[in-house]
């Protein structure tokens, strides 16, 4: 071992740059600015900013400012269990705030415990859908029975942070904007290593990494977890349509429509993750299908520079889509195969190589999630896992892999039990 | 022996007819100690403990037994499939159930059994209430007519023709029975009196149909088949129980039993409409249903342009927000609230203020029990 490594080091010291650049390269042209780039960009920006207002003694502590009327919906399927806890910490969190627990025809108790919790207060109303429909048609349920401004869509296993209600409907401030996404973060961080993994994925790829394409522009996505729509926009498109995916397809259609989508990173929802390997490669094949399904097929008319309301953010995003789930994919997969083929007897250093530029990576991004973080305890319990994290991300890039290839292939999303087979039936099959 | 088929003939036929009745007679004995059991540990005191009155402390001597000895029989009988072999019990324990068993001797030449067991005889005013209770040492029971012949130390006849019996047969607690006197007379200076026990509901003052609640509709609440008034007295006499029946909700002006149903959350009025909503399955749309119609006559989602749709296997009718006939309230659901039709208070079920209901027990004893202590 020790001598592989003074092996290892000895033959990257005798690389000359360029040598080390060009075999660096598939990693610093291509996963270098998608993942990092963005990061250090935002810390820098917001370093110069916040050394800029000290220097000229501007105050920029956030005030809630905005107060529009906020209706909670919360439709669930067999959440019983969890359902009265998430009321509970929804309750007092905002003024004059309602609540709509949709039951989509759940088999357990779910009617009987909201009902139970609707009795003792008058800002709660339970709508029970006479059969299960899908979680879509079960959020659309809810809206004729509110007039608020703003509405959210909370998961019924998920715990708002304190004023996550707050920060999350301030964008709203700017009439451009029509849907802001909440930020997720996991509240089983400690279970497993899975949910360890998922813990700082979510830090880096959501909290961070919406951060940065919102400022871009390029924001797609509103996690059905914790999202805030403005009523009127929705309501007036139809609101969700079927599913899987129908968080983000509803976020490109308000794109579509012209209207802004941004991110409230510190409107945080704690959402439990899967703790299983299996749960996580169904979770993630379901997310890829969507990505294809929408950015791919459905709403490829937002980069028809003819449709009526184009954008050439609304461009950029798909682009970003396509060449992180569809062209990265394939190529890195190319890449590896290419670089099997041609085995010789430094490709087990240059993997090597490649790991360290990754954990490299992984330390910067650590420190720039610490940098904005409010729960800077939880990152540095988590920080040991980060030279296993490439790991994580590498089986994460073959499961896109997989999914991306059969639902191009064969649509199994339109198989997916997330939405009852009558529903599946007669919905379009983009 | 000339008597033996007619008394076997009346034992069978006084069995099956016990038998018949024995299952809700039972079980209703059963759940009233249970009650009376459960009561014991709620409220302090019951009817015997508050009784201050001699005869029924003299009677209630082995009350302590009641809840306890009895708690076996409560809890076998709670349980359905348990009740048969209560009864199986019963008839065995019964020395007139069933064929008679052998190696008992009975007299069959005599047909009156002297029973010597104290007793009390409390006669029934007009009014129902109870008069004034008489001891006595035992009664005779004719097995054949099946009448019973009371002594008592009295000079005046009673000045009903309806008494109440009390006496402690099984040693553990009172029994009591309704007694029709058909005839009474003066003999070596006591007073003798002859009459039947009233089996017959309709004829019975005490009778479980009168002692148990009854939803009384002009009153919009639960009363009994006799005044409460009469029957207070004969519960502070210890001669029928209190249990609880039910708690029941009620209005907080005029404790009446309010109607529940599905109001409008702002006024409780009951008086709303629902629009009906449409949810198309294909696009997950849900509007109303006027939305959804098209001149033609048909229906098509106003989301996304399906045209022909049809109920069942393209959408559903879903109930959407009230609006109230009543009050400006709309856009929500409707909430479970309470209207009382005798002050016409409109109320929610958490204002309903919560009360009692009562039922009497009345611990039966009949003409077999007194043959069953006199051998
Ligand atoms: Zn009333
Ligand atoms: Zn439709
Ligand atoms: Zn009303």
């Amino acid at each position: 071992m020790d001598t592989i490594l003074k092996e290892w080091t000895y033959w990257i010291s005798s690389l000359h740059l360029n040598e080390l650049l060009l075999i660096l390269s598939p990693i610093l042209l291509v996963d270098g600015p998608r993942y990092l780039l963005g990061s250090l960009l935002i810390a820098l920006s917001d370093g110069i900013n916040q050394c800029w207002d000290w220097v000229t003694r501007r105050d920029r502590s956030p005030t809630f400012s905005h107060a529009p009327s906020v209706c909670v919906i919360i439709a669930g399927l067999n959440e019983a269990d969890s359902l009265p806890r998430t009321l509970e910490s929804l309750l007092g969190t905002y003024p004059g705030l309602q609540t709509i627990v949709v039951d989509d025809g759940s088999t357990d108790e779910m009617t009987q415990v909201a009902n139970d919790v609707a009795v003792t207060r008058n800002d709660l109303s339970v709508i029970t859908m006479p059969t299960r429909g899908g979680k879509s048609s079960a959020l659309n349920a809810a809206l004729p029975f509110t007039s608020a401004d703003i509405v959210i869509c909370v998961d019924s296993d998920s715990h708002l942070a304190e004023n996550a209600i707050w920060e999350v409907v301030q964008p709203f401030a700017d009439a451009s904007v029509a849907a802001v996404s909440g930020s997720i973060q996991i509240r089983n961080s400690f279970t497993n290593l899975v949910s360890r993994f998922q813990s700082l994925e979510y830090m880096r790829c959501i909290f961070i990494g919406r951060m940065f394409t919102c400022r871009l522009g390029t924001l797609g996505i509103a996690s059905g977890a914790f999202a805030a729509f403005r009523r009127e926009v929705i309501a007036q498109m139809g609101a969700w349509d079927v599913g899987p995916g129908e968080d983000a397809d509803l976020v490109l259609r308000i794109r579509k429509a012209g209207h802004n989508v941004v991110f409230a990173p510190y409107a945080q929802c704690l959402t439990n993750a899967v703790t299983k390997w299996s749960a996580l490669t169904r979770q993630r094949r379901r997310w890829e299908w969507a990505v294809v399904t929408l950015e791919m097929r459905k709403h490829l008319d937002l980069a028809n520079p003819l449709q009526k309301n184009f954008r050439f953010n609304n461009l950029l995003m798909l682009m970003d889509r396509w060449a992180y789930s569809v062209v990265l994919q394939y190529s890195f997969a190319a890449y590896i195969i290419w670089v099997t083929w041609h085995f010789h007897e430094h490709t087990l250093f240059q993997f090597g190589l490649f790991y360290a530029v990754y954990v490299c990576f992984e330390i910067l991004q650590l420190l720039v999630v610490l940098l904005y973080s409010m729960d800077r305890r939880t990152v540095l319990k988590l920080a040991w896992i980060m030279p296993f994290m490439p790991f994580y991300y590498l089986y994460l890039r073959l499961i896109t892999l997989w999914a991306v290839t059969e639902e191009l292939v064969d649509r199994p999303s339109y198989r997916d039990s997330f939405v009852p087979q009558h529903v599946r039936q007669v919905t379009w099959h983009w | 022996m000339p008597t033996s088929p007619n008394f076997k003939r009346v034992a069978t036929k006084r069995g099956r007819g016990s038998r018949a009745s024995a299952l809700p007679n039972n079980a209703s004995r059963a759940t009233a100690l249970a009650n009376h059991a459960q009561r014991d540990s709620v409220l302090p005191t019951t009817a015997f403990d508050a009784s201050p009155l001699p005869m029924t402390q003299a009677l209630a001597s082995g009350n302590s037994d009641l809840a306890s000895g009895n708690s076996d029989l409560a809890s076998s009988v709670s349980a359905p499939t348990m009740s048969a072999q209560v009864i199986r019990q019963d008839e065995s324990a019964h020395p007139l159930d069933g064929p008679a068993p052998t190696g008992r001797r009975i007299n069959t030449t005599i047909s009156t059994q002297s029973v010597r067991c104290a007793m009390s005889v409390i006669p029934v005013r007009i009014d129902q209430t109870p008069g004034e209770i008489c001891e006595t040492p035992g009664c005779t029971v004719d097995r054949v007519n099946g009448t019973i012949s009371i002594t008592m130390q009295r000079d005046e006849q009673l000045p009903t023709r309806m008494v109440v019996i009390a006496a402690n047969l099984n040693g553990r607690f009172p029994t009591f029975a309704t007694l029709r006197i058909a005839d009474q007379y003066r003999m070596d200076g006591q007073l003798r009196i002859e009459g039947t026990i009233v089996n017959e509901p309709a004829d019975d003052f005490l009778s479980a149909q009168k002692l148990s609640p009854r939803i009384e509709a002009q009153n919009f609440s639960f009363g009994y088949g006799a005044p409460r008034e009469v029957l207070k007295q004969w519960e502070s006499i210890g001669v029928i129980r209190r249990y609880l029946v039910d708690r029941i909700l009620t209005c907080p002006g005029c404790n009446s039993i309010p109607t529940w149903r599905n109001a409008c959350p702002g006024c409780g009025s009951a008086r709303f409409e629902t629009r009906q909503l449409i949810h198309h399955f294909a696009c997950a749309h849900i509007g109303e249903t006027h939305s959804f119609e098209t001149p033609e006559g048909g229906l098509s989602c106003p989301k996304c342009r399906a045209k022909h749709l049809i109920v069942g296997a393209d959408f559903q009718y879903t109930s959407g927000p009230l609006e109230c006939l009543d009050c400006a309230e709309s856009g929500c659901q409707p909430v479970l609230g309470c209207m009382c039709h005798r002050c016409m208070h409109r109320f929610a079920p958490s204002e309903a203020t919560e009360m009692e209901v009562h039922g009497y027990h009345f611990e039966r004893m009949d003409l077999l029990d007194l043959v069953a202590a006199s051998q």
